[in-house]
Formats: structure tokens, sequence, C-alpha cells
């Protein structure tokens, strides 16, 4: 890549779950100059991916991170993998569908946890599909189809900002063409920028979105409602808005974090995949889960058809074994159980309760990450990393499941490597190690 | 370095090659059947075994979003089957929806060696690639799904043959797929509505053309594409009672388009679509009539969709049909509509001896075997995991072959089931030449796979070799669980020249090739096309054409298949 | 009737999956041979030997079987997997899922256990002293079938979800309940003597819940049918009186919550449907 301007077109964008594919990036000179069609999220992080970066691979000594050769930083890596009964394998949501595969045989070659971010935000969503499964569709059949749109417990503006734009409320559809032709419903306990444009917001008391489905259930089904109100939503309401959904043509459900980690967790879940059955029965209804990152879906994925299971896999006895509060990330690390961890792409440091945080500071800790962050910070070992979408290729899972490919646009810094070359090698030196009998 | 094996002395069957059990060697060199070997060829000691070319499955959903979402959607079905790492193995998990290794060592282990995966969303067929590419040993290619796709329904709707098959074309090279796909056409299309198509001749909602159209349309769409396999059908009301008649009247609608005595439609899992009667209480087995007809006419091959008994995952692009599952069953339920294209649903079912209407559905698979008189016309598949797991099929073939096993399996079935089914009455046990057409020779031709399910000269060496003595057939036909043993656990599975499995063991597991169609058509009326359709695009899809396409260098071990097209 | 005790010999930082612990395994074992059993800590594979101090008998007869077990069992994993008689007591903490599948005997936890105590439980009684974590008595992962029958004595608080999927059997907690008790329940009974975080009964259809503490609210997709002044819980009379709802109407369920009248004044609004 030469010191031309060059502009690529339909690029993926690697921030939020919406992988949008229609961005135009210029390039000059291996630096991004400039974005078009993307949010401004993306516009930031594709303007921006070379503030803090890690430049070399590190390794502490007597206490301090310092830099070291890759060689080093490889084999430092395997030595603490083969010394560990029970490493974790953690982040995955940030990287290709390529690498999780490699941090799959990974996991499973030294006998460890592998866990992606899903379950500390989407995790109970898949609890809830094991239970009640789902009725779903692409995003694009809700942009043709859906006459009625809803957000519960998400704010797309902000979070998904070309969500409404590109697949619901704003979208240009086949059998939709325009805002006039939908209806939007926002139920969240406070009045977001997404809520001031819907058609009904509904403001639910924090925590009692359960009951409020529930509500939702009951009218849909035509039963009785007993109280007043529930959840603070007077029944009256709730009644009407039962009637909005069953005469509806085609709905569509999207829900976020409010739900999936409001108390009750995969149970709110269970009881929105319930709703959108349930109104199956009357009319079409699809809902899909608002998936944060740009590749959590891939990773889960990729899990599901390597090992069965979507995240919280249990490798220790060399088989795939699955159990969700027993065998993910968060819950080993508070009980204590890991003795050594190695992060991709992720800051568990700065996102996992204090007893896990204060447990996975205290093992051996490897991380491989293109930017400094606290987990970074405290590590032992540190590789950095390629930026998926930008310096390296790779596939991503767009929260409806559709897989793209997000390429490269420009060289990454001198030495610096795609997690999947990182993984790799540390595999191939942990098996001639062990081959060692070291 | 030259690999070269010599398998000495076996009983082969060789259908193609109008082999029938014969004594002979067959002999490997890279990876090709050759005419000898040289004296460092590694020896393996056939006699008293048989000798068949690697199976080849013609339909089993193996990869791809819906079998993920399968697996996604149940844990509990993996808990119960677990492999365990070995040096030579990765771990996984199996029973009713494998996952990617597990599939690939266990086909190995029964001497398949070539399976394709048969509903591919077009969208989501990097996905499907993916799979396949993590998949080890058996070659594989994919079916894209074609039946409720927007350009094909609008083109067929304006009679623009020629334009759909270039459109077709384009989109098996776009995609790497191999070949055409329909799946309840038009019905996923109205599904996305949420309503029902009952008629071959009901008008798609907004698109104005008939489940009839679509399928006649496609069936010249591969015609003029030449493309190596026929449409392969998935009909309208699967499931529904009284179905055996739209399954004829499938057949039917295309039979003027009779291409000498190839077949050129493919009805898939027609046990499924072969209901008689009007009700659940009354339903019966149509299997005679459908019989009746393929057997008099050449222009349609079936495969079975044989129903094993015990817990499974069922899972069709026929979104309708498992919503219908699901409201029978109370079970879970996922639904997955993809947008211009399809949709998919999943059901865990259970089938059981003592339910009447799944006791028959067991028989009608059968019968069709029986019935059918050409093998080389009927295939054997559970639709995986459809039907049952695929590990299953040496119970099928074990039915098949014995009388008495299948007399085992009558005696415990619901009693009035046993009463209307034909099934008692039949005394026809399939040979060990039939058994090795419906495995492997048919599917593999009915493919268009030339050096595949034969031992001709530069045909590709994927052998399986099983522990029967062909002079012990009679002995075995009484003793079917050896039969099923012998099938379930090949004494070597040889894989592209390399031995893969010895007594039911996965030595090694390299990874095989995906086969895809190009179909070439004239390079103006492509561009043309693409032209047009590149306008569209954007319109109906929330991706953009550039991201759609399927680059040869994003599979793993690509193999193209070409074609003439003649347009 | 002589125990065998193991001890603790030393700190286990990894999970120990102790599933071959069991009056079953057991019974009849030598210390020596006990000794030699190899379980899984974390991925190596080690003797009971390396990890406990082996003492004393197990008796030859399943039901005269007593072990006893002493030590922090917080990393271990399915202690009395699938017993079927005899008896465990473990002397701290129990860890996860103590007696998953157990079909007869008994096991008392002198201390706390994890979550999924008692998971799939099909017989048999289990009594902790302590309180224990969520999903007490759940079914597996993606299955519909959790407890299917004995009895488990929680002391102390139990966490969220317990009893979900229930099928039979009894579950009692002396101490609060966390959320969801009765998730999905199909039959058997559920007494919590302490408060109720909340959502009893969501998605029954069968079976019975007794809350004598405090329930927040009752979910929307049940319906107020009576007043009872007391109820049976097994062999018990447990003293009202009682608001008595049955649901979940959104499963066409015929789920009974018994709430305690005293506890919860909030409820009183559902006495005006009692017919007068
Ligand atoms: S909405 Fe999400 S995917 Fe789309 S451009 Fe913005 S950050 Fe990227
Ligand atoms: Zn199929």
């Amino acid at each position: 890549m030469g010191l031309e301007e060059s502009t690529f077109r339909d690029v993926v964008c690697t921030v939020c779950g919406c992988c949008c594919d229609h961005l135009e990036v210029t390039v000059k000179e291996d630096t991004v100059v400039k974005v078009k069609n993307a949010c401004a999220m993306s516009t930031s992080k594709l303007l921006n991916y070379m503030n803090e970066r890690i430049m070399k691979p590190m390794i502490r000594r007597r206490g301090r991170l310092s830099g070291c050769s890759y060689r080093d930083a490889v084999d430092a890596a395997a030595k603490i993998l083969l010394k560990s009964r029970s490493p974790l394998l953690y982040g995955w949501s940030l990287t290709s569908c390529e690498a999780v595969e490699v941090g799959v045989e990974l996991a499973e070659e030294v006998g460890g946890f592998i866990d992606n971010t899903t379950s500390t935000c989407h995790g109970p969503t898949i609890l809830g599909v094991h239970e009640i499964g789902e009725s779903s569709s692409t995003l694009g059949e809700v942009r043709h189809r859906a006459d009625l749109i809803i957000y519960w417990g998400c704010n797309p503006i902000h979070a998904h900002p070309l969500h409404m734009s590109r697949y619901t409320l704003l979208s240009k559809g086949r059998f939709r063409k325009s805002r006039s032709e939908r209806t939007l419903i926002v139920v969240d306990v406070r009045r977001t920028d997404t809520a001031k444009m819907a058609d009904m917001f509904i403001q639910v008391e924090p925590n009692k979105d359960y009951e409020l489905i529930s509500a939702l259930r009951a009218a849909v089904r035509g039963d009785e409602i007993e109280q007043d109100e529930v959840g603070g939503v007077p029944t009256d309401l709730i009644e009407e808005v039962a009637e909005m959904l069953i005469s509806c043509d085609f709905g569509a459900l999207f829900f976020g974090l409010g739900l999936t980690m409001s108390p009750g967790k995969s149970e709110n879940v269970d009881a929105a995949l319930s709703l959108v059955r349930d109104l199956n029965s009357k009319t079409k209804f699809v809902i899909i889960p608002m998936r944060g990152h740009f590749n959590v879906n891939g990773a889960n994925n990729v899990m599901t058809w390597m090992t069965g299971y979507p995240y919280a896999i249990d490798f220790t006895r060399g088989f795939p074994y699955y159990n969700p509060g027993e065998t993910s990330a968060v819950d080993l690390l508070a009980r204590g159980e890991c003795d050594s961890a190695l992060i991709v792409a992720s800051d568990p440091v700065s996102n996992f309760p204090y007893k896990a945080t204060c447990n996975l500071t205290s093992i051996p800790l490897i991380t491989i990450d293109p930017h400094i962050t606290p987990t970074v910070l405290c590590s032992d070992v540190v590789f950095p990393s390629a930026l998926v979408g930008i310096e390296t290729s790779g596939t991503v899972y767009r929260m409806d499941g559709v897989p793209l490919v997000a390429r490269k646009l420009v060289e990454p810094p001198r030495n610096i490597r795609s997690d999947i070359e990182i993984l790799r090698d540390i595999l191939r030196r942990y098996r001639n190690l062990k081959r060692l009998g070291r | 370095m030259s690999r070269e094996i010599a398998i000495l002395n076996g009983t082969v069957f060789d259908p193609t090659n109008r082999i029938f059990g014969e004594r002979m060697d067959i002999f490997v060199k890279d990876g090709k059947i050759v005419g000898s070997a040289s004296s460092k060829a590694q020896r393996i000691d056939a006699s008293g075994k048989v000798v068949m070319p690697g199976g080849v499955d013609i339909h089993s959903h193996i990869a791809g979003s819906k079998v993920n979402s399968g697996r996604l959607l149940r844990p509990e079905d993996h808990r119960k089957d677990v492999e365990v790492k070995t040096p030579t193995t990765h771990s996984g998990v199996g029973y009713s929806i494998p996952s990617t290794y597990t599939t690939g060592y266990r086909y190995a282990k029964m001497g398949y060696t070539t399976v394709f995966e048969p509903a591919t969303p077009p969208l989501k067929t990097r996905h499907t690639h993916e799979e396949l590419d993590s998949t080890p040993i058996i070659d594989k290619g994919c079916f894209p799904l074609f039946g409720n796709n927007w350009f094909v329904m609008e083109y067929l709707r304006d009679g623009k043959v020629e334009e759909c098959a270039t459109y077709v074309a384009w989109m098996l090279k776009a995609l790497k797929g191999y070949a055409i796909k329909i799946v309840d056409p038009g019905g996923v299309e109205v599904w996305g509505w949420g309503k029902f198509l009952r008629h071959l001749d009901e008008k798609v909602t907004h698109f104005n053309v008939t489940p009839r159209e679509i399928i006649r349309g496609l069936c010249k769409v591969n015609r003029l594409l030449n493309l190596p396999h026929p449409i392969h059908v998935h009909t309208n009301n699967l499931g529904n009672p009284g179905n055996y008649t739209t399954t004829i009247e499938t057949m039917d609608t295309v039979r003027d388009m009779a291409n000498g005595s190839k077949p050129i439609v493919h009805i898939t899992h027609v046990q499924f679509t072969g209901f008689s009667g009007s009700s659940w209480l009354n339903l019966g087995s149509g299997a005679p009539e459908i019989a009746e007809y393929v057997n008099k006419h050449g222009h349609v091959s079936v495969d079975l969709g044989q129903i094993i008994f015990g817990d499974t995952t069922t899972m069709t692009a026929d979104g309708p049909f498992q919503y219908f599952l699901h409201m029978l069953t109370d079970n879970k339920w996922v639904n997955m509509d993809v947008e211009v294209e399809t949709g998919s649903g999943i059901v865990p079912f259970q089938y059981k001896r003592s339910n009447y209407v799944n006791a028959i559905q067991w028989g009608i698979g059968l019968e069709l075997a029986l019935l059918i008189k050409d093998p080389w016309r009927v295939f054997m598949t559970t639709d995986h995991p459809n039907g049952g797991p695929f590990t299953y099929y040496p119970r099928v073939i074990a039915w098949l072959m014995s009388r008495k096993a299948r007399e085992r399996t009558l005696s415990k079935i619901n009693r009035t089931a046993r009463r209307r089914l034909t099934l008692p009455s039949i005394d026809r046990e399939y040979t060990l030449e039939e058994i090795a057409t419906i495995t492997r020779a048919a599917p593999a031709r009915s493919l268009g796979l030339k050096n595949k399910g034969h031992f001709g000269l530069g045909a590709d060496a994927d052998i399986a070799v099983y522990d029967i003595n062909p002079s012990d057939m009679d002995v075995l036909r009484r003793k079917p669980a050896k039969l099923r043993r012998a099938f379930g656990q090949a004494c070597y599975t040889i894989k592209n020249g390399a031995v893969v499995v010895r007594d039911g063991k996965i030595l090694k597991s390299p990874f095989g090739r995906t086969f895809y169609v190009e179909s070439q058509t004239k390079p103006e009326i492509e561009s043309n096309l693409l032209r047009s359709i590149e306008t569209r695009f954007r319109d109906y899809y929330t991706v953009g054409i550039e991201n759609y396409q399927i680059n040869e260098s994003y599979l793993r071990y690509p193999a193209k298949v070409r074609c003439e097209a003649e347009i | 009737m002589s125990a065998l005790e193991l001890t603790l010999r030393r700190t286990v930082m990894a999970p120990l999956y102790l599933d071959i612990i069991s009056p079953d395994n057991l019974s009849g074992k030598r210390w020596r041979e006990i000794g030699d059993y190899i379980v899984w800590e974390g991925n190596r594979k080690v003797k009971l030997r390396s990890l406990f101090k082996i003492e004393g008998e197990a008796e030859a007869n399943l039901q005269d079987t007593l072990i006893e077990i002493v030590g922090d069992m917080s990393r271990a994993r399915r202690i009395g997997y699938r017993m079927s008689g005899g008896v465990i007591r473990v002397r701290g903490h129990g860890g996860l899922y103590v007696g998953e599948s157990m079909r007869g005997g008994r096991i008392i936890v002198d201390g706390d256990a994890g979550p999924w105590l008692g998971a799939n439980m099909a017989g048999g009684t289990i009594e902790v002293s302590g309180s224990a974590g969520d999903h007490v008595a759940a079914a597996s992962l993606g299955t519909d079938k959790g407890m299917t029958g004995g009895t488990i004595i929680v002391k102390g608080d139990s966490g969220s979800q317990t009893g979900a999927w229930m099928h039979s059997g009894l579950i009692r907690v002396s101490g609060s309940s966390g959320m969801f008790p009765g998730a999905h329940m199909r039959g058997g009974t559920i007494h919590i003597i302490g408060d109720c975080s909340g959502r009893a009964g969501a998605n029954m259809r069968g079976g019975k819940i007794v809350l004598s503490g405090k329930l927040p609210t009752v979910l929307p997709s049940f319906t107020f049918e009576d007043i009872r002044s007391q109820t049976r819980v097994d062999k018990d009379n447990v003293e009202g009186p009682f608001y008595v709802f049955s649901g979940d109407n959104n499963e066409g369920g015929d789920g009974r919550l018994f709430i305690k009248k005293a506890s919860n004044p909030q409820l009183k609004w559902c006495e005006k449907f009692l017919e007068v």
C-alpha cells in the first residue's frame, strides 16, 4: 500500500454489532485520512485507531513491564499455560472468527476454559434460547416488512447509531417505504434519545421488565389483568399495546442490556422470547438481540460449531463441557478457580466485578490487544496485535448472523502481528514444550 | 513421494463399472485409483471383506447457520454424547447435531467420504463454508436455496428464463454452491408474513407467480446451465396428510422437460411428503403410489429421509412447516427468516414407535426404498438430522437388507400402523450391490461427480472396507446386529489415497475439498445481468454485492466443477 | 456404623470433579483402593490420596455406608452424584452440584452449598445447615425436567430459581429466597419460610409454592382464587391465612401460590375479587 491516496468502498465497520458494510474509507501512506457513510463512533475509531497503541511485546520482570522479543513473549506465554491446571482464555468478540477458531484449538490443547464476552452481555439471551428457542430473522426482513418496531432496554441512537436508518424505522424497504409506514414503541426506564423518536414510549419502573412482559403476554392471550398497573404502567395502556402487537402485519422486537443485565436476566429474555413466540399464533413477529461488539456473534458461532456450545466452555477434562455460572469467566474467577489467564482483545480488569478482578490480577496474565488498557497494564506477558478490519482481515458475524469479511485497509505498524499469528505461535510453542516434556 | 496402497483379495462392489462382488485387488497411487502398484505399496489384506467406493451422502444437514442454531438450541443433546480429545482427533459433541470435527470423524468411521449440505441460505453461505472447512476428512459441497428468491420469482413471473439462468449461474459462482435447491417454493416467502401456501397453483403474495411456475422455471434454468445435479426439491405441503399427491404433482409438472433417461428432478426426503389420507387419524402411506410413479418415469430420482425412532432435531428451510411442528409438539422452536431468499426453522422431535403417525412414517421410508425398482434413482438418507442422525445409517441398511431386521422393528411399532402398512408383505431384501448403489454409486452419479462412487481408473481413491464376508450373507441377514456393526465401523476408510480410519478408529484427519459449480454463461449476458442486479442489490439486501460474494480463496480446498451453459 | 473419613490435605485452586465420591462407588472398598481413585483437579488427574487423608472404612452395605468429608469443598463439584443410598456428610462448604441426580440416601452439609444443589434430583434427602446458591434442584440446561423426587432442606437462604422446572418432591428453605422460586414448575412443593425477592412461580404449570414471608408482588399472569386459613406442606400443617393465586396463565398453568396474608399487606387489593 503506497503513497497514493486510495479509497475502499463497501468497507465493513468493526465497531458495533450492526456491522455496517457501506463505509467508504480513504487511505494514504498507510493511514486512514477520510471516512464516509459511517456513524460518529465508527469514524472516530477509524481515524484514531493509532492512539494508545502498544508497539512491542512486553514481559513483566521484577514487577515492571518491559519490552522483549516476540520469541521470548511466545515462550513465556506457552510456559505459563503449560504450568497451569486451570487456564482461562477470555475475550474474543473484537477479533475475527479465524482467530477464535485458533483460540478454541488452543483452549482444547491446554485443557482450559474458553469464554467470550457474551457471558457479561447477552449470555442470558442464549440461556433463554436454550429453553424457549427464538423466532427471528435477518435485519433485511425487518427493513422490508416490519410495520411495528420495538426497542426494549436498548438505546440504538447511541449504541448502534445506524441501526434505525439501515435496518429499521428509517430504512426504505420493499413493502415499507418510509417512516410513516412504521410504528415505533420504546420501552425503557428513562426517556432516552431513542425514546424521543417513538410513537409510543413506555416508561417501566426499574427492574420491572419481567412483570411488564408477563402482563403483555397475558393481554395478548386475552386474559384479564387483575392489577391496576404493572411495573408503573397502567393496565389500560398495556392492553392497548397488546392490541398494537396483535394487529400489526410484521413486528420486530429488539432488546439490549436493559433486559439482559437487570435482575432476572435469563428469565427476562425467556419472557420476551415467549411473548414473541406467542404472538406468532396471531401475526408475524420476530425478536433480535442488539449484540454489542462487532463480532461477539461470530465468537458464539465459531465456538458452537467447534464444541456445540456458544461460550463458557470447559475443556479441562479433554471434552467440551458447558454450564454458564459454573464455567463462565466471571464465576470461575470469583471462586478463584483459575491459575492463569489469556485475554484476547478485551479489558476484563475494567469490566469485571471487584472480586473477579482481584483474582484475575493475582494470577499469571497474558494479554493480546492492540491498545493499552488496564488489563494490559496488569499483565505479565503482553502481545501487541493488529486491528481486525483495519490492519488485518477476517470474518465477522452481524447481530443477525449474517457473515461478512472485514477487510485489511492499511499495513499494521512494523512487527505487529495478527491475533491468529500470535495464537498459532503460542500453540506451536506449547506443543513443542509439551513434547519435550518441559 | 508417491503414496501407494494395494487392497488385496477383497470382494469388490463397484456398480458403476458393473463389478458385482468380484474377488479382486484395488490399487491406489497419489490419491487416485490405478491399475497396479509397485512392491513398495502399503498392503491391505481384504480377504473375506467387502470393498466399496467411499460413501456419498447427497443430503445431510451438517453445516451452516441453521445447523449451528440447532446446536445452540440444544445443549441437552450434546451432553449425552461427547467425544474426548485423543492424539489423532479433536474433542467434540455428537448425537443429533454433532460439532464439525465430530461430524467428519463419524462419517469417515462409517466409510463415508463425501457429503453435501443441502440447504444453505445464500446470504449466509459464507457461514456454511466456514463450517464445511472446519469439518475434516470428507469432501463436501452445498446447495443454495432458490425457491423463494425474489430475483428468481421476478424473472419467472416476467417469463425471463434466460435472465433467471444467468442470475442462478452467477449466484452459484458467487456463493461457491453446487446445485439448485428448492424448498417449499413460494411458501417460505408467504411465511415471511406468517401465512401459509397450500397449492402448487396458488399465487405467491406480492409476486404473482406460483410454486408450479417456480419449479418449472428453475428446472429449465438447470437445463440451460447444464448443471451436474438436477433441481433438488423439497416439495410444498411437507408434513401434511395427503401430501403424496403434491409430491406426484411436483414430479409430473416437469415431465415434459424430460431429457432421455437422466433424471431432471430430485425429490428429497420423500418420506416426509409421502403421506396419504386426509387427517392424522387416517394417515397412511403414499409410498406405493409414489413408487409406481417413479418406476414408470425416468425423469425423477428421490432420497428417503428415513426416520429412526428416538430423539432428534428437525431443521429445514421450510419455516412454516417447522412452526406447525412446534405447535404440534409444544417443543422449543427457532425460526430464522432470511431477507430476499428463504427462511428456516428448528424443533427438537422424538419419533416414537408407539406413535401411530411416526410408525407410519417409518414404514413409508422403507416402503419407498423397497418398492422403487431402480436403485439408481433412490438414495439412502435420513435427511440428517430430520429423520434421525446419520450415525444410524447402518440401521437403515440392516432394515433394507434383512427382512428379519424389519420384522423385529415391525413387531414393536404401533399396531394400527402395522396393519395399515404394506411393508409387512414386502419380501425384497437389498443385495450388497444394491446397497453400494444407493449409498455411493447412485448419489455420486446424480451429483455428476465423475470421480466419485466407483473404482474406474483415475477415480478418487475414496474407499471403504467392511468386515462382511459376502458368502455369509444368509447368516448376516438373520443377524442384523452384525450387519449394523460392520457398516458402522469400517475396517478401513481411505480418503484421497490416505488411510484415515482403521478398525473404526481415526488415524489421521486431513481436510477434504469443497465442490462448487461454475456454469459459464456468455460474458456479455453476464455483465448485463450484473449491471441490472447491482442496481437492485442494495434495495433488496442489507449488504453490498461486493460483500455478498465469496472468493475462491476463502475456501480451504476449492474444487471447481465446470459446465457449459447454453446461453 | 463406621465412617469413611476424607480430610482435605491442602487447598485446591482449580475446579475439583468429585462425582466419584458417593456411597454407591465407595461402599465396601478398602481405603487403599479408594486412595488410588483418580479425579480431575483442573486439567490434571490426581489420586484421591493426594487430596485427602483417608481414614476409617466404608461399610460393605450401601445403606450403612457413611462418608464424612472434612474441609472447604467450595471448588468441588458433584459430591454424591447419582447416589442411591447411604449417607454423605460434608463438614465445610459442600461445593457446586451437591447431590446432582441423586436417587436415594442422604447428604448433610454442615456449612453452605454452592449453586445447583440437588440438580436433577430424583430421590433421597439433602440437608444444608447454611445457605445454598442459585438453581437449587434445577434442570440441566435445555431440558424441561428438574427435580423429580426427594427432599431438599436449606436452613439458611437460597439463591434465585429455586426449584425451577421441578416436577415433584419437596424443597423447604428456612431463610429467604432469591427471585423466581418455582419458575417453570410442573409439580411438587416449595416452601419458603423467609422472604422471597419476587416473581414466584413464573411460568409454572403445576405444583405448589408456599411463601410464609414477604413477596413484593404477584405476577400479573396469576389469578386470585381465595383466602385459606392453612395449607399442608408434606405432612405438616402450615398456619395462614394465605392468599391463594393460580397460574401461570401465560403457560395455561394450574399451579398454586400460597402467600401469607400477614406478611403481605400490599396484596390486600386482591380481596376485592373475593366473592361475597
Ligand atoms: S452503527 Fe455500528 S457498525 Fe454501523 S457504522 Fe456505526 S459503529 Fe459501525
Ligand atoms: Zn433436508
